[in-house]
């Protein structure tokens, strides 16, 4: 199922297009970034999709359930920030959070999540744009700790050595242990992939130190933000 | 699906906005000063003008007179301070854009409107309710023959008015997202309402603008709760006409 889907989505003002049959897809568990200069519809879409305006033509699914008949059932499952929100001045912030919880039906002990309704799919409208530097921070991490999530679920780190001679022996010898998916090897250096990440952190080492090669040096590499992209897209076909 | 919370709030923001004193008060003021006017003015008069050497009889004044005061008090200063404190409900939560992020919740939008009259309707009949008992209690000891029952049940026509005129503000506060223009049309509808009765005779037995002169019969004695009974039921009708009108456009308005 898709996280968004929208169908020729239109708004129109006047005879003016303020979005111009749009038709994206956005799977589950994407980040997706929306780029534009001012004008181009980043905004009304967003709006489109929370509910805040109707759409002149077109549609749209959130988590396969229409904007226009299900809204109540997707703005229970979403999160969405404006770009420029307004609170109530008489509220404190965690007086508004009550409120909030309050509309979703969640009780205060359980508020202490970052985000009331623990939502599916997050809406963010330039998030960072009217935060102090610490508050951007705090915003990208949260983000970011996602991705973690994400690196977790769809990429494996992997194991990068480098020896002063070529392992030669030692690449066939790794390749009869279950553990290792892979072995890549360039000259004297070896990318290993595990299956099991952590059966590798703690068998590689005295591996190493029984094949009597020498050792430049070893580390853990973070899989790259494209190479979980490829994968997700990979799984999806 | 809807519960309770945009009620709440509703009634929090009267409290922590001092509407919860503010309305009060002013009825409170209507109630205390509308006796106390009607019992000292004639004797201000008499001795201002014997002064200037001359003497004229005013009839003395009576209870009657001084719930009169009162009522003319509402009608006038009480009706404003009713738009007044209504225009605002809807519209400054729609130009402030304190409303956006809670429409995007799972609240119903008909609620949040119906929230907001209940609300306001439970402060401004709250505080009438305190102005006519202030009024009665200083009426009771500054006159003679106070009739209670004339009193409260006039008291209890305005209620009605009120409360048409709380849903007719709330519709234009619906509709746009600016008090003035909000507060000037809840004014012309306000006006439009009370030239009505004078127009026909229909007009006066049905209306609910009659409800005014009916309820100063009421109080003096001509007349009996009955004489409002079509301008009460017609009032309370477009209340409902009115809030479900609101709730309507309020569904299809992007915020």
């Amino acid at each position: 199922m898709l996280a968004i889907e929208t169908l020729a989505l239109s708004k129109k003002f006047d005879e003016n297009y303020a979005l111009d049959h749009l038709d994206l897809r956005v799977e589950k568990g994407a980040i997706f970034a929306f780029l534009g200069p001012n004008g181009a519809g980043k905004t009304t879409t967003l709006r489109l999709l929370v509910g805040l305006a109707r759409p002149s033509s077109g549609t749209a699914n959130i988590l396969g359930l229409n904007i226009n008949t299900k809204l109540h059932e997707i703005q229970k499952k979403i999160g969405y920030l404006p770009e420029t929100p307004v609170f109530y001045g008489w509220m404190t912030a965690r007086e508004y959070l009550t409120f909030i919880g309050n509309i979703f039906q969640i009780t205060s002990s359980k508020l202490k999540t970052k985000l009331v309704n623990d939502p599916e799919v997050l809406f963010l409208d330039e998030p960072t744009s009217a935060l102090d530097p610490m508050g951007r921070k705090e915003i990208l991490d949260m983000i970011e700790s996602d991705i973690h999530s994400l690196k977790e679920k769809y990429a494996q780190q992997s194991f990068q050595l480098e020896f002063d001679s070529d392992p030669k022996d030692f690449v066939r010898q790794l390749n009869s242990y279950a553990w290792v998916i892979d072995v890549v090897s360039d000259d004297n250096v070896l990318k290993i992939k595990p299956n099991d990440m952590k059966k590798g952190q703690s068998e590689l080492l005295s591996l190493i130190a029984n094949s009597g090669l020498r050792l430049n040096y070893f580390k853990i590499v973070e899989p790259s933000l494209e190479n979980i992209f490829i994968k997700i897209v990979d799984n999806n076909e | 699906m809807s519960n309770l919370t945009f009620l709440k709030k509703e009634f929090k923001e009267i409290i922590k906005t001092y509407r919860i004193w503010v309305i009060p008060l002013i009825f409170l003021f209507f109630g205390m000063l509308s006796p106390i006017v009607v019992k000292i003015l004639p004797d201000l008069f008499k001795s201002q003008l014997k002064s200037q050497g001359i003497i004229i009889n005013i009839p003395p004044q009576t209870a009657v007179d001084s719930f009169l005061q009162y009522f003319k008090n509402l009608s006038q200063i009480g009706m404003l301070a009713i738009i007044l404190f209504t225009m605002g409900l809807m519209s400054e939560e729609k130009s402030r854009g304190t409303l956006t992020l809670v429409v995007t919740k799972p609240i119903s939008r008909a609620w949040i409107v119906i929230s907001k009259f209940v609300a306001q309707t439970v402060i401004i009949l709250v505080s009438v309710i305190i102005g006519s008992v202030v009024c009665y209690i200083y009426t009771m000891f500054l006159f003679k023959n106070v009739s209670f029952n004339n009193f409260a049940l006039g008291t209890l026509d305005y209620a009605a008015y009120m409360i048409l005129i709380i849903s007719i503000t709330l519709f234009f506060s619906t509709i746009f997202a600016n008090q003035i223009a909000t507060g000037g049309l809840a004014l012309i509808a306000l006006f439009i309402l009370s030239l009505l009765p004078s127009i026909t005779k229909s007009l006066t037995k049905y209306s609910p603008g009659a409800i005014i002169n009916q309820a100063n019969d009421i109080v003096s004695g001509n007349a009996t709760i009955s004489v409002s009974f079509w301008p009460i039921v017609i009032s309370l009708l477009l209340v409902f006409v009115l809030l479900l009108m609101s709730a309507m456009i309020f569904q299809r308005q992007e915020l």
